[in-house]
């Protein structure tokens, strides 16, 4: 069985009004179409083509899926590394997770773990701590309490809602400081660790005490077993009131491996080099499969500001932003708009907790094809390839 | 083009029609036979093939937040199917959005109902319901566990402005109807309950499960939403109260429809040592007094699955039996959920027993128009199990072959071995046809009169009904041929069926208001606008009544 996803775009760039400052082969402008045909043979000439790079529009993710089925290559995201150990402490283990939306209303008592999860999201933050819980009848009209472990002040909450304080707790120690709250709530021994004596104690009972507790932390901060133990805590928690978990992600990320799942069954990395997608975290890593040279060819999505710089020996073909850099081994470059400003974006939105579509907030005709509509004409380009060659045989 | 479907046996119990006939198809659509027969610039003939509408399927979990988490909790499954093509169980799950579109248009099914799509998870489930080719999809939102609701009920808010709130709810997450699940359960849950029947309160509100189901149920009715209230009751799968929850929800129907979820998963009694009994022909009675209601089945079949459910509460209880050992449970604001693993196993008195339940309620339900054919895919059973509860519908020599490979015991605890019924290939037409597109409103399909759409599957008569309904001989999609002898031929990209209903001014206006000062969330990433699916056409609108 091949894997043949969706055709993501339906709407075709046509070649009378096409522009020839938006794509170039080995730096000569081109039309749209000699860059979209030269970037398709490149990718199916190549043994293992790599797709890598920020995705940060689910239509470019769904569109670079196409394509990497189409031409049996590899499909990576740059910020996959970060949300690795989420996904296998996830899937290893469970959890019990909840909304922005609903902690807002309901968490009387709050668990901070580790590095501030909120730096870069304060609209995020705003959401949660701006108010006190006001429904649930063992919350409501409470003061939020929040505790912040592994920090000296309690910083950031100082500007919450409710009354906040700090554990200090070295990095290295916090996930040893979270097994041994877990042993103080099963009546296990323990040693008091990063903890003051009766500490530990302390915490355990006030998270039971909770009417509605979350534990947030900033997800790329620990390592598998690390959010697994925090996960952990929660789900016993649960035995005895109410406790949810909030990793809070950055990035894109996380919601294009949520299109990648869907779409192949797993999160990322994946590769369809054996027609059926394939998953393996280390196998595929673009990173390793450019460096060692067993990548062919790369195509690289830089939708970020000054990321259009290529480091592959591999011939590129890039979607940037930005110009591309002359004299690198870019083969086929185009010009892309900026998702959400020059076209719409779908994008995973941390306070919804689930995917948002933004509309351009600066929509211009003139502005460069998203990186969707490139990726979607490069997989019609192989689609038609891969259906004259088999009308052919 | 007008293509001629020559000498097939139609099954079309929507127009009388069960014989041999021609049946006739242009521009997608079915047409009324031309004056001369021979006009036609294509004829296909199907002469010894049995020809049906294709068939809807009213509820399966095949998009959304929880069956995508389903899919990154268990890589383990998806891997048997990716290194074992064609040979398993597994491998025949249906897991991606790929496989779901194909492996369902394989059976001669095309449409397909995702029930239960929370109102913030909307666009995350039509994204992926924009990635299933073939198949026509459709979406239920689900409300009964949200803030508003239960404060607008509480605070004695008019039926009209509910019923303005529910409009709002439907039209921006483009669904076709309304689900409730576990009524008031989930936000209990939140404040620490861990039991909720439908005369309980939920804890801050003071409003109880049955307020909130007649509310909705009401509010769906004076809308004019073709599909009634779509209700998951309380207690799901807790042997004694469960089958007392349906007994309560089916008598609250009260001279309006109501449609009941999975009900093989309520009809658990307490008899017997080990606590787990048959309550399946008291059920079945008292769905075939109550002309109310209608019922579909999850049933349950042997094998690892896993279940997908916005019941938070049942879910967390369910965590104990989770295998594998891990689950996942979200708390989100109104519904929440969880997804917990489970393997149902041939050797288990308990899973023997839901088994034999789910069959009872097929088989003693009398009209196959009020029993819809679902395993709650995949709660009960993936729905690439379909073609063997087509054999154990239709063939009580299959079934016997399975209750006598069942553990010792089980069966003098199910009346099924005593059941002699066989469904007819008519009432399988009822049942899986004509029914529920009347049932969701969707008088396109579901039949195959003049003006339905082309949807039409073909099969082989056999005695053995597994292979038959497994492997269509021929699916027309929209009047292209999509599969031969099993295999898909094509693929296109269906719609999803969306209600057309607008919301009230004066609601908009207020829910811009309540979302961002109650949630700090925007009312406008609720809304669901086609262009962020890039299909062609994504939408395909259902009236009202
Ligand atoms: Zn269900």
């Amino acid at each position: 069985m091949t894997f043949r996803p969706a055709s993501v775009i339906c709407r075709l760039g046509t070649e009378s009004d096409d522009d020839l400052s938006t794509q170039w082969i080995d730096g000569r402008p081109v039309s749209t179409a000699e860059a979209v045909r030269a970037a398709a043979e490149h990718l199916a000439a190549s043994r293992l083509p790599v797709l890598t790079g920020d995705f940060n529009d689910i239509s470019a993710i769904r569109a670079g899926l196409r394509v990497a089925a189409l031409a049996g290559g590899v499909v990576d995201h740059e910020g996959l590394e970060a949300i690795r150990p989420a996904i296998e402490a996830i899937r290893d283990a469970g959890i019990v997770m909840g909304a922005p939306a609903e902690i807002r209303r309901r968490a009387d008592r709050v668990l901070v773990i580790g590095p501030d999860p909120f730096e870069g999201q304060d609209a995020l933050f705003e959401q949660i701590f701006a108010v006190a819980p006001d429904i649930g009848a063992r919350t409501k009209g409470k003061t939020r309490e929040i505790v912040w472990l592994g920090a000296s002040e309690p910083q950031r909450f100082a500007k919450a809602s409710g009354e906040a304080r700090s554990i200090g707790c070295p990095a290295a120690e916090l996930t040893e400081a979270v097994g041994i709250v877990r042993a103080a709530l099963a009546g296990r021994r323990f040693a008091d660790g990063p903890f003051e004596p009766g500490g530990a104690r302390a915490l355990a009972g006030w998270l039971v005490d909770a009417g509605f507790g979350a534990v947030v932390f900033k997800a790329d901060a620990f390592d598998a077993i690390g959010f697994e133990e925090i996960a952990g805590l929660v789900s016993d928690l649960n035995a005895r009131t109410r406790a949810t978990a909030l990793p809070v992600f950055a990035g894109s990320a996380f919601g294009s491996a949520q299109a990648a799942t869907w779409a192949t069954g797993f999160p990322m990395r994946v590769s369809f080099g054996r027609g059926a997608p394939d998953h393996d975290m280390e196998l595929f890593k673009a990173d390793r499969l450019i460096g060692s040279g067993e990548a062919e060819a790369v195509l690289l999505v830089a939708a970020g500001e000054g990321r259009a710089g290529v480091s592959s020996d591999a011939a590129t073909i890039l979607l940037s932003t930005e110009e591309p850099p002359a004299g690198s081994s870019v083969k086929v470059a185009f010009r892309i708009g900026r998702p959400g400003v020059d076209h719409d974006q779908v994008a995973l939105e941390p306070r919804f907790g689930s995917f948002v579509a933004h509309a351009a907030s600066a929509p211009d005709p003139d502005a460069p094809s998203s990186a969707a509509l490139i990726l979607s004409m490069i997989a019609d380009h192989l689609a038609e390839m891969a259906a004259e060659k088999g009308a052919a045989a | 083009m007008l293509t001629r479907l020559k000498g097939g046996h139609v099954v079309d119990p929507a127009n009388g029609v069960n014989g041999v006939t021609d049946l006739y198809m242009k521009d997608g659509q079915l047409v009324s036979a031309p004056t001369e027969p021979l006009s036609a610039d294509e004829a296909i003939d199907l002469s010894g093939h049995v020809v049906m509408a294709g068939a809807i399927d009213i509820h399966s979990h095949i998009a959304g937040g929880h069956v995508n988490t389903a899919r990154l909790l268990l890589p383990e499954w998806h891997r048997a199917f990716s290194s074992r093509p064609g040979e398993t169980a597994l491998s025949r799950v249906g897991w991606t959005t790929e496989e779901t579109g194909l492996r369902y248009a394989e059976m001669g099914f095309t449409t397909v109902v995702e029930p239960a799509m929370g109102p913030q998870a909307a666009l995350h489930a039509h994204l992926e319901l924009a990635d299933i080719p073939i198949i026509d999809k459709a979406t239920l939102v689900v409300l009964g566990n949200d803030d508003l609701l239960m404060s607008m009920i509480r605070d004695g808010e008019s039926e009209a402005a509910i019923a303005d709130y529910v409009a709002w709810t439907v039209a921006s997450s483009r669904a076709l109807g309304v689900k409730c699940i576990n009524a008031g359960g989930s936000a209990a849950f939140k404040d620490n309950v861990r039991a909720f029947s439908l005369d309980d309160q939920v804890p801050d509100y003071g409003v109880s499960s049955r307020q909130i189901v007649k509310t909705l149920q009401k509010a769906v009715h004076d809308l004019k939403i073709p599909h009634p209230l779509h209700v998951h009751c309380n207690n799901l799968g807790v042997p004694g109260a469960s089958s007392d929850a349906a007994e309560a929800t089916i008598a609250a129907s009260e001279g309006l429809p109501l449609h009941l979820a999975h009900i093989q998963f309520y009809g658990y009694g307490t008899e017997g040592k080990r606590g787990f009994s048959s309550e399946g022909r008291r059920l079945a009675a008292l769905i075939n007094a109550n002309p109310d209601v209608t019922v579909d089945i999850g049933q349950v079949m042997f094998g690892q699955t896993v279940t997908i459910s916005s019941d938070e509460l049942r879910q967390f209880a369910g965590r104990a039996q989770a295998s594998p050992k891990k689950s996942i449970i979200f708390d989100h604001e109104a519904n929440g959920g969880g997804v917990v693993p489970m393997d149902y196993k041939a050797t288990s008195f308990f899973n023997a027993l839901q088994w034999a339940i789910g069959l009872e309620l097929f088989l003693l339900i009398e009209d196959p128009s009020r029993v819809f054919f679902t395993t709650d895919h995949p709660n009960g059973a993936p729905f690439t199990t379909y073609p063997d509860i087509f054999a154990l519908l239709m063939d009580r020599e299959v079934r016997a072959r399975w209750i006598e490979a069942l553990p010792k015991g089980v069966a003098k605890w199910t009346s099924l071995p005593e059941i002699t019924r066989e469904y007819t290939l008519e009432e399988i037409a009822v049942m899986t046809r004509a029914s529920p597109a009347r049932l969701l409103g969707t008088s396109d399909r579901g039949h195959l009169g003049a003006g339905a759409t082309a949807d039409i599957s073909v099969y082989r008569p056999s005695d053995d009904k597994a292979e038959m309904f497994g492997k269509a001989a021929y699916v027309f999609k929209d009047g292209r041929l999509v599969v031969k002898n099993g295999s898909v031929v094509a693929r296109p990209y269906g719609r999803a069926l969306t209600l057309k209903t607008e919301a009230d001014k004066g609601m908009e206006a207020r829910l811009d208001r309540y979302f961002d000062e109650a949630y700090g969330l925007s009312a406008q990433w609720f809304k669901v606008r086609g262009e962020a699916l890039g299909r062609e056409t994504p939408f395909r609108e259902v009236s009202c009544l």
